[in-house]
């Protein structure tokens, strides 16, 4: 597994400008989750890496190896790039077995025949599918297609290993458990990976860095933890996480703080951005953070509890905060009292 | 998309654009000649076009065409609509069996149903006599344009049953409960909702029908000729006989005036399948659809149905049966003392009867194989290949569309005396199967690239990652994928090239001889027992590979 170094990335397609200038580094054995809505560029960096396309401008490095560069023309097409890529739609073909489906790439790198039923088996083992080699696709459910996918992909041990939504194709529950189980499979096998998603929590759960990529840039990469916790901009603080946000303008600035405030309600939080005072601004703050308290509080503002939701594990509860909507989370069923709602100051992001 | 030239699939374009313009060029360098090629006086002129122009039976050919071709898309568009809203949507009885068989008039040589036509129904034919014996005189005149016109718009019915069905299939059912939910009956919901949501398909197969009105050849030649009725092809086939020494810049002239009506048509239909398949946008879910009840109108859909299948297949085929066993047929002539299989022991009594349908049985299952072969290569050169050569393939692939069969084996004729290292192939049957295969160049794409469409391109992509280079990828994953694709279009091209009739005509000789074209010829000549023989054995031949294709279940169309 090698170091893959993908600087100044550019990409039109039809008049679009898909991808402005993308870098970023992607270190042995690191798993990096490219992030974003749909339309932010992100599979077609993946393509650009696999070699299924090819970028207008920039460089990529794969260990000693250049992949492409625009300055020396070089063009590596996708068959010698030597990578694994899952397929959101997993794209098994349909008339091979499962063991040809797998075998396929050991085949074509002419490994000998008993070698590669011996190494085709032991990795249909590892993916948790012995005895299923002789099965057409069809015959799979979703969970063992994309088990066979990623067998596929990472039975010639690829230098990088490439995951387009991986887990997008199963149901929810489904999905659960194969984030656990995709997680613990790359950690076991050691490789480095790169996966596109546009869910925050499986970015968050299977990735060791994030990229976050918003037309055609990146907005912001960190940790999981940095990136959720830590969000630079009001298009990372909104897109993680479930979020209450507030509008006003900056009634007064001190050090990192700022008082934003509305038409009965002012509020203290962190500035974020270089707003400055009398501007208007926007507030964020994750659901979990917004506390209901009973009486007058710091930071708070009293509300009207509006509606209430009941979902199983806990309430959504639904408040008029000085014109303002505000969710939050609660273990038990609304009572009728006065409420106050709490924003504490160091959860609370300015933009 | 890749950068590097792709040299192999360049060459694919190159040859067939060869094949394709070849013929078109010769065509239109002719036409401005006054003097067949070969002459070395010819000399560039347009007294070809002053003649032809200035010719009173090419203006009453013109118009006899133009109205033919306008009146039996007057007759086949509405029928054709209706029949697939009955078919895909009512619980019409029989829908499920009569599907396949309301295809069955596309698979029929044109000239075979024409030639029943005559022997059923014509002044002498068995179901004019049996009528006169009932009635007194004979009841129909099949000679007349009516008639013509009738029958022409019957047998196109398919054409529009096609393409609006595909159309509703794709329609929601939805819709239609809305419709019924609101109160309106099987009928009601038809004209104002199913079909109005398909005027784009049924706009396409109306431009459709007038298209192949423009270029009608085996009906008119069989149907119009003793009532002197004589449309574009047929002037354009007397023209050979006319003037007692070849008249190949006239003919030339003829093609050029069809083919500049064809494009502009065979261009509307381009642009109108774009439009149609932008139109689909109501795509069903995936409820079962509960056909519309018709009610009382049921049985009497029923009747009108059998009444076309009959009037349109039954008749003209039972026709050319009856015909192939009788010795002899006419007024006072008793069925049960004429039957014979003596026409049949004929046709061994001429080699070239005999070579004609071993070479037709040569073009249709090797030559059928062959062109499928060609398509394949062309279809697989230009598969997911974004550049501006595949552009150019979308194109010349249209141009054989708007050459008629009978120009364009003209027109190849012309290529085999004009190109000299050529010439020697005229004789062999290598110039009658490479006509066919350009003249079903487009439909035999369409095949491949419908066959092609289904793939989805992770499917490569995969194999590409893995490490297959182009060629593997093309081997080993998008060749298996539509190997049934394959296998379904070589039965349907198997069953166009022993229906094919008109393209085998200015290529007959011996050596060359099809049953088409010998049909053709011997009809000219009033050899109607051998006629009526051959006829059998081609329809025969269609039927057996139509018989292989539902049994496999192959879609009759693209």
């Amino acid at each position: 597994m090698d170091k893959l170094i993908v600087s100044n990335i550019q990409k039109r397609l039809g008049g679009n400008e898909v991808l402005k200038a993308v870098s970023f580094e992607l270190r042995r054995g690191e798993v990096v989750a490219l992030l974003g809505p749909s339309g932010s560029g992100k599979t077609t960096l993946l393509r650009l890496i696999a070699g299924l396309d090819y970028p207008d401008a920039g460089r990529i490095v794969l260990g000693e190896k250049l992949l492409f560069d625009s300055e020396s023309g070089v063009e590596v097409p996708a068959e010698r790039r030597n990578l694994g890529l899952v397929f959101q739609s997993y794209a098994l073909w349909p008339h091979r077995t499962v063991f040809d489906n797998v075998a396929y790439g050991l085949r074509l790198r002419r490994t000998a025949p008993s070698q590669t039923r011996e190494r085709v088996l032991s990795v249909l083992g590892q993916v948790g599918l012995e005895g299923l080699a002789e099965r057409h696709p069809h015959q799979l459910s979703g969970g063992q297609q994309q088990r066979v996918a990623l067998a596929r992909a990472i039975v010639y041990n690829p230098q990088l290993l490439l995951l387009d939504e991986p887990l997008s194709n199963l149901d929810a529950k489904l999905r659960e458990e194969a984030r656990v189980w995709l997680r613990e499979m790359i950690e076991k096998l050691q490789i480095s990976a790169v996966c596109v998603t546009h869910d925050q929590i499986e970015a968050l759960a299977i990735a060791d860095r994030v990229l976050l990529l918003e037309k055609g840039r990146i907005e912001q990469e960190g940790t999981p933890q940095e990136m959720y916790e830590n969000p630079r901009t009001i298009f990372a603080a909104e897109f993680m996480g479930s979020n209450n946000r507030l509008t006003g303008t900056i009634a007064e600035i001190r050090g990192a703080m700022a008082k934003i405030s509305g038409d009965s309600w002012e509020l203290w939080g962190q500035l974020r951005s270089d707003r400055r005072d009398g501007e208007t601004a926007t507030a964020v703050i994750r659901i979990e953070k917004t506390r209901v308290r009973d009486q007058p509080a710091e930071n708070a503002l009293a509300a009207k509890l509006e509606t209430t939701l009941y979902l199983g594990e806990r309430w959504d509860y639904l408040f008029d905060a000085g014109g303002q909507r505000v969710r939050i989370w609660a273990p038990t069923a609304p009572a009728q009292r006065p409420y106050w709602l709490q924003f504490p100051s160091e959860s609370l992001w300015i933009f | 998309m890749r950068h590097a030239p792709q040299w192999h699939r360049i060459l694919a374009v190159l040859i067939t654009g060869t094949a394709v313009m070849l013929p078109l060029a010769i065509i239109v360098y002719q036409s401005l000649l006054d003097a067949p090629f070969f002459q070395p006086s010819a000399k560039l002129s347009l007294s070809a076009f002053r003649f032809v122009l200035t010719d009173g039976d090419f203006h009453r050919a013109f118009a006899t065409t133009a109205i033919l071709a306008t009146g039996m898309t007057a007759v086949a568009v509405p029928l054709g609509a209706i029949l697939a809203f009955l078919l895909v949507r009512t619980d019409l009885p029989g829908r499920n069996w009569l599907e396949p068989v309301v295809l069955i008039p596309i698979f029929l040589s044109p000239v075979v149903i024409a030639f029943g036509y005559v022997v059923a129904a014509g002044p002498v034919g068995f179901f004019t006599l049996w009528a006169k014996q009932v009635v007194g005189s004979a009841p129909w005149n099949i000679y007349t344009l009516l008639s013509l016109t009738l029958i022409a718009g019957f047998t196109h019915i398919p054409y529009v049953f096609l393409y609006t069905s595909s159309a509703l299939r794709a329609l929601g059912a939805d819709v239609e409960e809305a419709a019924s939910i609101a109160g309106a009956g099987a009928a009601r919901i038809a004209l104002t909702v199913s079909l109005p949501m398909v005027r784009p398909a049924i706009l396409y197969s109306a431009v459709l029908v007038f298209f192949l009105g423009f270029e009608i050849f085996g009906l008119a030649l069989v149907l119009g000729d003793p009532g002197g009725l004589l449309v574009l092809s047929t002037y354009l086939y007397k023209l050979t006989n006319r003037l007692g020494v070849p008249s190949y810049q006239l003919m030339a002239v003829v093609a050029v005036i069809i083919i500049a009506i064809a494009f502009p048509l065979v261009y509307l239909q381009r642009r109108l399948m774009g439009i149609a398949s932008r139109f689909v946008t109501v795509a069903g879910k995936g409820f079962a659809q509960r056909p519309l009840r018709l009610g009382r109108l049921r049985w009497i859909a029923f009747g009108g149905v059998l009444f076309w299948l009959a009037a349109t297949v039954l008749l003209p085929l039972s026709g050319v049966f009856l015909r192939a066993f009788v010795s002899a047929w006419g007024e006072g002539v008793r069925l049960t003392e004429v039957l014979t299989l003596e026409n049949f022991r004929e046709l061994s009594d001429y080699p070239n009867l005999v070579r004609g349908i071993t070479n037709t049985l040569g073009i249709a299952v090797i030559g059928g194989a062959l062109a499928v072969a060609w398509y394949a290569i062309v279809g697989l050169a230009t598969h997911r290949w974004q550049s501006p050569w595949a552009k150019v393939m979308d194109y010349l692939v249209m141009v054989p569309r708007g050459m008629p069969g009978l120009i364009a084996g003209l027109a190849f004729l012309w290529v085999f005396l004009f190109v000299k290292p050529l010439s020697p192939l005229r004789s062999t049957l290598f110039s009658v199967w490479l006509a066919y295969s350009v003249v079903w160049l487009a439909y035999g794409m369409r095949l491949i690239s419908s066959a092609l469409l289904q793939i989805q391109p992770e499917l490569e992509e995969a194999a590409a990652i893995i490490g297959a280079p182009g060629a593997r990828v093309t081997r080993d994953v998008t060749v298996p994928l539509i190997r049934f694709g394959l296998l379904g279009s070589w039965l349907l091209v198997f069953m166009i090239f022993v229906r094919e009739y008109s393209t085998g005509v200015y290529l007959l000789g011996p050596g060359t001889e099809v049953i088409g074209s010998l049909i053709v010829s011997l009809w000219g000549t009033g050899a109607i027992d051998i006629v009526a023989a051959l006829s059998v054995v081609n329809v025969l031949l269609v039927a057996a590979g139509l018989a292989v294709a539902l049994r496999l279940g192959v879609r009759l169309h693209g």
